[in-house]
């Protein structure tokens, strides 16, 4: 065992002692310590990505004990797993970063130790859920994530807050049992919990074709119960409330880290646990594909509709999720790893969104109506342009990354059967269409000559806009670097199975 | 044939049947008790069938004595009853968690009803922009 | 007629509870104009329109359900036989918990070795969803009678002496009840037992003092700061000792962990160690909730 492979468990447990050791902190404590903490998961994913990044390296596992996998528990890494383990902590530091003042600010300063407690139970859950290879251990973090999610939304004191952290709450829990169930049924047919032993036992079940139906069915409940989790069309009914209501901090790591965690998980029990084949056999590809079709134009015309500058970002992400989803309903190779890439970059850009969207509000009052809005971008031109960067990579412009998981998607979708290709075609090019409206519209809004004077500049915290710039420095370095990222993608997503 | 098959895995068709109505409960009744309800409900249903799945009939409960003379063979399977032990945590505490969010949201709207909450939610925040302008 | 039920249920619910109760006080003394404005408004329209929509709505409800029952039973109808010893669950990962448990774990409890010692981090995750549960819970009602608006009702209603049958039996209970609690915390790798079940029970005398002799009462053995203390004390143990345990383990290197003698009380390495800790965080979470759901303080 080399050194640098104990990063990953030192990770997780790090982000768990410091979850209890944030909570009897005091506030400024509390917050130095988070941030140091993460600070450090972020320095140690962004090394083990530069060892298992290098083409032709191997992935590892990591026992949980003294006992070897299948008895103990494990975890494993690979090249895909480091470049999760940077985006992580490296998003959900920029979050609390940039929305700090939210946070500290009144009645709420004396609960932020609680709020970082919950975000460092959130990381380690996240963590695990890319470094987990046992699907029961996936489900107990994804309920930690599932709670301290909720419980990030419902950190924000308001009417709208509390009836979203419900809406949330209740689907999730939907979300949760319906994946539960079908860990449960498949540890009945296999007796497994380990992927790659499930993955064996699942191969010889689909060779003899026994249990057919009852793994049709297992696909199907896992499958909805992660959409559900990730706010896939239709399922999405509580994703724009919950996405929009908290506090800045929380809306970006929902919308760009919460989702992002089920995804993947969904992701890894298809690539690692069924394989695709068995997903082929039971048609649910079918089914995704028809869900992010739909959500794609839905997402992006709900947008359209709504006349509340974070109710937009929170719809787009409904329409972004859909693309993901065309990732994955695409299939393995090119289409996962056109799932994973827009995954990347919708985690950095929405992120950008919600927390430069904020100081654009901020500097216009506070006020989320587009009228208010108008001007918001001249008086703070730096956040105008970091906004202006992430709905360019999300509409999928030239020199960001949206451009390259679009033509990824694309060029994916013409080595399916015609009807596929053709729908997929005209589904990209109708929401491109549609994102470049509400996107477009919203940026002359903002950089409208408004009403000057209406409301003083607001001070710049270095922090804070160095936050955001590093969002935005990782969109442009997912168009630039584009190449050595996909080769990473594929070396991952090569080592799944 | 088929019939047969399901009175012999009774168990496990009882689950399921729980399931299904605290799935149905949990999703579309509106009252918010009820919900929690049909939570418990659902995940227990969970519980049972993994209860049923590490069953063996006749076998006793894995707790060896201490010079370890018991036959590995007379136990039942004991993975199943971990998972479970972990799954009832995880259930209380999403369990307090609702009930928590309840009481708020109780305080708040004085109704229990989801659909009057979201409802209201939504004026007051419209009422709010309105002073806001 | 579901209507009424969700009356009778938010009714009850007022009854059951004093806070309850106040808050429908302040509702009847519309504290809150606006929002009772609106909810007489609702009262009315709800009359007319759920009446309509409430047939259909059942209707669904039902019609899913057994959508949902029969797709799942079709499946049951496909699964291994209940009851069987030749089911795939039965295979060598199980077979060596129950044959090599007790040498490699060392408690004669298999279930407790195979949760607390070959599965650990699925546990220690499990003991988190209780954290960030109990966290949730704090930041939602932590506090929350001086936050809402009723903050004068809060005040003008003094907690009711217990009645003198409930403190005598309190008296005499509470000591058996906590030890109890200890008892199947200490047993938990002996037998039917841990740290889950056995802080539930502790957690049960606590409450029941505080019931018995009030809240005020049981703040001086109880505070905030003692429930803080405990969890982070009992978390961090719980993590910094699985983390020398996974250390150790994956790095092959010697640990100073020994199982010791099979069914003695200090046994089992960890297990009993970790049971302890699990048992304090339940204790003081299941009191906790208790306390933040009746007063919002603990």
């Amino acid at each position: 065992m080399l050194w640098w492979q104990n990063i990953p468990f030192f990770s997780i447990i790090l982000c768990l002692l410091s979850a209890a050791v944030c909570s009897v902190l005091p506030p400024r404590g509390a917050r130095a310590w988070g941030r140091g903490v993460l600070g450090l998961c972020l320095a140690g994913g962004a090394l083990l990505l530069a060892i298992l990044g290098q083409p032709g390296s191997a992935s590892f596992t990591f026992m949980m004990g003294h006992f070897p996998a299948p008895w103990g528990n494990e975890i494993r890494a690979g090249a895909l797993e480091a470049l999760l383990a940077c985006l992580f902590p490296g998003v959900m530091l920029c979050a609390l970063l940039s929305g700090a003042p939210a946070l500290s600010s009144g009645r709420q300063a004396s609960r932020e130790p609680q709020y970082l407690s919950l975000c460092m139970l959130l990381m380690a859950a996240l963590l695990s859920q890319a470094y987990s290879n046992d699907l029961f251990t996936c489900y107990v973090f994804l309920e930690i994530m599932t709670l301290s999610a909720g419980a990030l939304i419902v950190f924000q004191n308001s009417s709208q807050a509390l009836a979203a952290g419900m809406r949330y709450m209740v689907l999730n829990l939907v979300g949760s049992g319906l994946f539960l169930l079908g860990v449960v049924l498949l540890y009945y047919l296999t007796g497994h919990l380990l992927m790659e032993n499930l993955f064996v036992s699942l191969q010889a079940l689909a060779a003899t074709g026994e249990y057919h139906r009852s793994l049709t069915i297992i696909i199907a409940l896992i499958t909805v119960g992660l959409s559900i989790k990730s706010a896939l069309f239709p399922f999405h009914s509580w994703a724009p409330d919950a996405y929009s209501s908290g506090v800045p901090s929380s809306n970006a790591i929902l919308s760009s880290l919460v989702s992002k965690g089920y995804i993947l998980l969904l992701l890894k029990v298809y690539a690692r646990v069924f394989g695709w084949d068995l997903v082929l056999l039971s048609h649910v590809d079918h089914l995704l594909l028809v869900f992010a079709w739909a959500g794609m134009i839905f997402g992006s015309l709900a947008a359209i509709r709504t006349s509340r500058f974070t109710r937009m970002i929170a719809w787009s992400s409904v329409a972004q999720i859909g693309y993901i989803f065309l990732g994955i309903g695409l299939g393995a190779g090119g289409g996962y790893q056109a799932a994973v890439y827009h995954l990347l970059v919708h985690s950095c850009s929405k992120a950008l969104l919600f927390l430069s969207g904020e100081e654009l509000r901020r500097a216009a009052g506070g006020s989320d109506t587009f009228a208010d809005l108008a001007g918001a971008a001249r008086k703070h031109p730096v956040y105008g342009a970091l906004w202006t960067v992430g709905a360019f990579s999300l509409v999928g412009l030239p020199f960001t990354g949206g451009l390259i998981s679009k033509l990824l998607l694309g060029g994916e979708a013409l080595r399916h059967s015609p009807p596929v290709a053709l729908i997929t075609l005209a589904v990209l090019a109708l929401s491109t269409l549609l994102n470049v409206l509400y996107f477009l519209r919203t940026m002359l809004i903002l950089w409208s000559p408004g009403q000057e004077g209406s409301s003083k500049r607001g001070t710049l915290s270095p922090l804070g806009l160095g936050a955001c710039g590093l969002l935005a420095a990782g969109i442009l370095a997912s168009f630039f670097l584009a190449q050595p990222l996909l080769e990473v993608i594929t070396l991952g997503l090569s080592q799944f199975s | 044939m088929n019939l047969q098959i399901l009175l012999e895995n009774r168990v496990e068709a009882a689950a399921i049947i729980l399931f299904g109505i605290g799935l149905t409960t949990l999703l579309l009744n509106r009252n918010l008790i009820k919900k929690i309800i049909g939570f418990s409900f659902m995940d227990s249903a969970i519980f049972l069938f993994l209860a049923s799945e590490g069953y063996i009939a006749g076998h006793t409960a894995p707790i060896q004595d201490a010079a370890g003379s018991l036959s590995a063979a007379s136990f039942i399977n004991p993975i199943p009853a971990g998972l479970v032990l972990t799954g009832i945590v995880v259930s209380v505490s999403v369990t307090a968690v609702m009930l928590s969010l309840t009481v708020r949201l109780y305080q708040r709207f004085h109704t229990l009803n989801l659909d009057e909450i979201v409802q209201l939610a939504r004026e007051a925040n419209e009422e709010e922009e309105e002073a806001n302008d | 007629m579901k209507n009424d039920l969700d009356r009778d249920l938010s009714l009850s619910l007022e009854e059951s509870s004093p806070q309850a109760s106040r808050l429908d006080a302040a509702h009847l003394h519309a504290h809150d104009t606006r929002i009772h404005r609106q909810d007489r408004a609702f009262s009315t329209r709800e009359n007319q329109a759920h009446a309509l929509s409430l047939g259909g709505y059942r209707a669904l409800s039902v019609l899913v359900a057994v959508g949902v029952i029969l797709v799942l039973l079709w499946g049951v109808m496909d699964l291994p036989a209940f009851g069987r010893d030749t089911n795939p669950v039965e295979n060598e990962v199980a077979e060596r918990y129950l044959a090599q448990g007790l040498q490699e774990g060392g408690a004669t409890n298999l279930v407790a070795n195979m949760i607390l010692d070959y599965r650990a981090f699925d546990t220690l995750g499990e003991s988190n969803v209780l954290f960030t549960a109990a966290t949730a819970v704090l930041l939602l009602l932590r506090g929350l009678q001086t936050r809402e608006a009723d903050r004068s009702l809060a005040a003008a209603a003094p907690e009711a002496p217990a009645d003198p049958i409930l403190r005598a039996g309190a008296r005499a209970l509470c000591p058996v009840i906590l030890l109890y609690g200890l008892y199947i915390i200490l047993n938990g790798h002996l037998g039917p037992g841990g740290g889950f079940s056995g802080g539930a029970v502790m957690g049960a005398a606590l409450i029941l003092y505080r019931e018995a002799y009030g809240s005020e009462k049981m703040g001086h053995l109880f505070s905030f700061r003692t429930y803080r203390a405990i969890s982070f004390f009992a978390l961090a143990f719980y993590a910094l000792s699985k983390a020398y345990s996974f250390f150790t383990g994956a790095n092959h290197l010697p640990s100073i962990i020994s199982t010791g003698t099979p069914g003695a009380i200090l046994s089992a390495g960890l297990i009993l160690p970790l049971n302890i800790a699990v048992g304090f965080v339940v204790c003081c979470t299941m009191y906790g909730f208790f306390a933040l759901f009746e007063k919002g303080e603990i």
